[in-house]
Parts: C-alpha cells; structure tokens; sequence
C-alpha cells in the first residue's frame, strides 16, 4: 500500500491537473490566439516562463504566494480552515502553473492553424464567434488539444522541484513518485527507487509513443 | 438596390469607391489583381472595416461611418464564396450544405440544394473526397442556404482547371438566375464577366474607372487601353472563329479562343462584321520584313 500510494498520488495529480488546464487553458488559448490587444506578448511570455525557469524558483515563487503569510493563503486558510501550502491541493496549483504552457502552446497553435477562411465563411453564415468556436475551432484542433493534453499529463507525472517547493513529501498527502524516488536513494534503498523510476519511464514512453502513434494517424487522415 | 460607398487607406494604396448593386442582378467588379477588388467584398461583408463612406441594403444599414455603424458579418445576410472555397474539412457535403441553417425545418431544404446542384448521392462524402468543381457547387449551395440578399463571389472559378470552369460558367450562371439573388462577383478574366455579368464595374487601382453592361464597357468607343481589330468572320470551328482582319490584311486570319456558346449567343456567321477587343498589354505587334 505505501509503495503504490506514491504512484497513485500521481496519478491524481496529473488526471486533476490536466482537466483544470483543459478546462482553463482551452478558453485562454482561446483568447491568446486570438486577441488583438497590443501587451499581448507579456503575457505571452509569461505562460512560457516555466519552460525556461529552475522548477526550484517557481515553486519558490509559488509558495511565497501561497504560503501562510501571504493574502492568498491566508484567505484559503480562511475559507477552508486549512494550509494551501503543503496540501495537495497546493500541488494542483503549483502543477497548473507549472504545466501551463505545455497545454495552452499547443491549444493556441492549433487554434491558430485553423484556416482563417473557414472562421471568416462561418460568420458569414450567420454563425456567432461561439458557435465557430464549438463547430469549427474545436473539431479541426483535435491534434493540438490532444498533444496539449497528453504533454501537461506528461509532464505533471515527471515534475519534481515544484512539488517539493510547495508541498514537501508528505507521504499520502504530497509525496509523489518523482519525490519518493529521491526519498529512497537518499535512504539507499536503490531497488524501491529503480521500481518507480521505471514505472514512470514506461508510463511516459507509453504517453508519448500513444501521442506520436496517433498524430500519424491523423496527419495520414488529412 | 445596395448603395456602396467606400473608403480605405493602406500605407501606398488608397480604395476609393461608389457604386450601386441592383437587386436580383449580377455585378461583377472587373480589374486587374491589386486593383483592390476582393478588398471591396471583404468590407461589403464586414470581414474587415472600411475608414470611411457607407454600405445601405435599402433602408437597412450595414457600415455609415459618420453613424458609428459596422455590423459585424453574422449580421449581415451575406453568403460568400471565397476563391478556395473553404469548405469545413470535417463536415460531410450535406452538414457544410446545413451549416448555416437555423431553423430545424428548414434543413429538408438540404437535399433539394444538392440535387439543384446536382450533387445528390454526394450527401455523406467529405470535401476531399471530391473535384473541384464539385466542391465549387457545394460552397455555392452553402452559401444560397441561408437565403442571404447579397451574394458575394470572389473569383469563383480562378481555383480550377479550364475544362471544369467552362462547366461550371454554366452551373454558377443557371443557380444564380434561379434564385433570383443580387450578385457582387469578382473576376479578372473578360470570359467571366460575359458569362456571368448583368453590369461591369472596372476597377483600376482602388478606383472605378467605367461602369455599364459588359457590351458597354467592353466595346463602347472609350477603350483607350485597349485595341480593336475589326474583321469578317470567315470560319467558325467548334471553340474558335477565324476572322479575316479587314482593317490590317484581308489575308491575316485571326485565330481566337471564343467558345461555341460566345459564338451562338453572338448569332454568328461566315461573312459578319466583327469587332475583336483585346488589351494592349497582351498584343505583341511585328512588323514583316519582305526582302526588295
């Protein structure tokens, strides 16, 4: 039980996180591909920020607003009567946000290699900006929204600085694979370590060949 | 009848024109590329804004710049025809046909389109699946679906070979009449104009440089940039006429790619006067040198 909670601790993490960046990357994609307004690019760069930062000072940066000091986790503690800093939800946040740009880059590529023709043919059809969006946009991004997909999944399963930044390694709570592998070199116990170390090699492996097998396909059907 | 008013400035091109568009006619905007013809449809169907003037669909107003007035295309009742055609990819002909239909009741109407189009049997195959001027009908279909008042075209026929534009001369020409619809068509090609064409405008950078039916445009006595040849006719094959050149050398035959249907609706025969139009710019002239 305590060796799988590690593993299943991820698993969470990683479905929970990719259905929140879903759920929000795909409308601020949206808007990112879209929007004509000139500060545009800051924002831009700082969805991609996490590609280029130490996890170590995200995380740190993320705990600082998380933590009980700030408004943020204060409020938290507030409403639920409990620490955001060190929880698991804790961890979706610091995920979300570390994961960000592996789902809304793809979203926003996908979006925007959609013909312009057929956006512009659809409102002339009398169809709202909406409608274009459900029937048109989001059909003929398939391939992006699943790679954006698939990335942040893949992505929050290997991620390690971040989460031992903002939710230390309580086990059953916080302690995820990545961190539980450090856990046991540094306790020597190699052959636990080699365990999860190749559980999550084959898990991304068999994420990414998923991925790559059918973008082929796609690309073969078009 | 829609009043057209419009204004625009780019950094070096400047589109300034007027003009009416009568109701259930077809009008072509015919000039050269960079004339700034397919700008015009795209502020006519609000994809893009002009800077100034106005666009009046009798008393509805779609753009007055001095009002603050720029209806956005959804609210226009436009239907256009862009030159790739735009077909949704991953709709089957009948749902790109049922697109823009919004009332449940009116989507039996689809299959109706379709064989008006002649594209029945065709309903569940997809846009790749078929040629391009199939694909050409069924974006004309798409577009005559929402029953719009101004239908737009965009050089409909530029994007297919020479034997499916003169198919589909015919197709566009009968669907159109049979809808009765108002028409703005874009075109560089003469060909097209007559086919299509109840009245020319000629547009040359950014401006309208004549207006009329197509035989006034083309041979009235103002074509100062183009020639005339005027001749007899002094044979008529199937997809040419040869006509003997009176005013240079009564022996010069001039061949000339004018389909059989030009030639019938012209009631052509052996031994009429003819007046060959052409623009300068395509006319090379060679002086023959006889040895003395």
């Amino acid at each position: 039980m305590n060796f799988t909670a590690p593993l299943l601790l991820t698993l969470k993490l990683s479905t929970i996180t990719t259905f929140i960046l879903f759920i929000i990357g795909v409308p601020f994609a949206y808007w990112l591909a879209f929007s004509k307004i000139r500060l545009k690019f800051l924002l831009e760069s700082v969805v991609a920020l996490p590609l280029v930062l130490p996890p170590t000072v995200l995380g740190f940066y993320i705990l600082m607003a998380i933590g009980g000091n700030s408004f943020i986790g204060r409020w938290y503690e507030a409403i639920f009567n409990k620490s955001l800093a060190f929880s698991f939800q804790g961890l979706v946040l610091g995920s979300f946000l570390y994961s960000l740009p592996f789902a809304v880059q793809p979203f926003q590529t996908a979006f925007l290699g959609v013909d312009r023709r057929l956006l512009e043919t659809s409102w002339s059809l009398g169809r709202s900006r909406l409608y274009t969006f459900f029937h048109v946009i989001l059909p003929l991004s398939r391939q992006g929204m699943l790679t954006g997909c698939v990335l942040s999944f893949a992505h929050t399963l290997g991620e390690f600085g971040v989460v031992l930044m903002i939710g230390g390694n309580i086990p059953g709570i916080t302690r995820v694979a990545s961190v539980s592998i450090y856990d046991e070199v540094q306790s020597l116990n190699y052959g636990s370590a080699y365990i999860y170390s190749s559980v999550l090699l084959s898990l991304s492996f068999a994420i990414l060949t998923i991925v790559y097998f059918i973008n082929r396909r796609f690309v073969r059907t078009i | 009848m829609l009043n057209v008013c419009l204004k625009k400035t780019w950094d070096t091109f400047r589109l300034d024109v007027a003009f009416e568009i009568p109701r259930g006619k077809v009008t072509t905007l015919f000039g050269p590329s960079g004339a700034g013809k397919s700008t015009v449809l795209r502020l006519i169907s609000g994809l893009e804004m002009a800077d100034g003037g106005m666009i009046h669909n009798g008393k509805e107003i779609w753009f007055d710049e001095t009002k603050a007035i720029h209806l956005p295309p959804q609210r226009r009742s436009i239907g256009f025809l862009f030159q790739d055609f735009a077909l949704f990819p991953h709709l089957t002909v009948e749902k790109n046909v049922a697109y823009g239909i919004k009332e449940k009741k009116r989507l039996r109407e689809v299959k109706d389109l379709l064989s008006l189009a002649g594209l029945s049997g065709y309903e569940h195959h997809y846009p790749a699946q078929l040629s391009g001027g199939q694909k050409q009908r069924v974006a004309l279909i798409r577009a005559l679906a929402t029953k719009p008042d101004l239908l737009l075209l965009d050089e409909p026929l530029s994007a297919l070979d020479w034997e499916a534009r003169r198919q589909l001369q015919e197709d566009l020409k009968r669907i159109i009449k049979q809808f009765g619809i108002t028409t703005l068509s874009v075109t560089h090609e003469v060909t097209e104009v007559y086919k299509l064409a109840d009245y020319v405008i000629v547009l040359e950078s950014g401006r309208i440089v004549k207006k009329g039916t197509p035989e006034e445009v083309f041979l009235g006595k103002k074509l100062s940039t183009r020639i005339q040849i005027v001749g007899k006719v002094v044979g008529i094959e199937s997809d040419f006429i040869m006509a003997a050149v009176t005013v240079m050398h009564e022996d010069q035959y001039f061949k000339t790619l004018i389909d059989t249907e030009e030639i019938q609706r012209l009631n052509l025969k052996i031994g009429d006067d003819i007046v060959i139009g052409a623009k300068s710019s395509d006319v090379i002239l060679f002086k023959v040198l006889t040895k003395s």
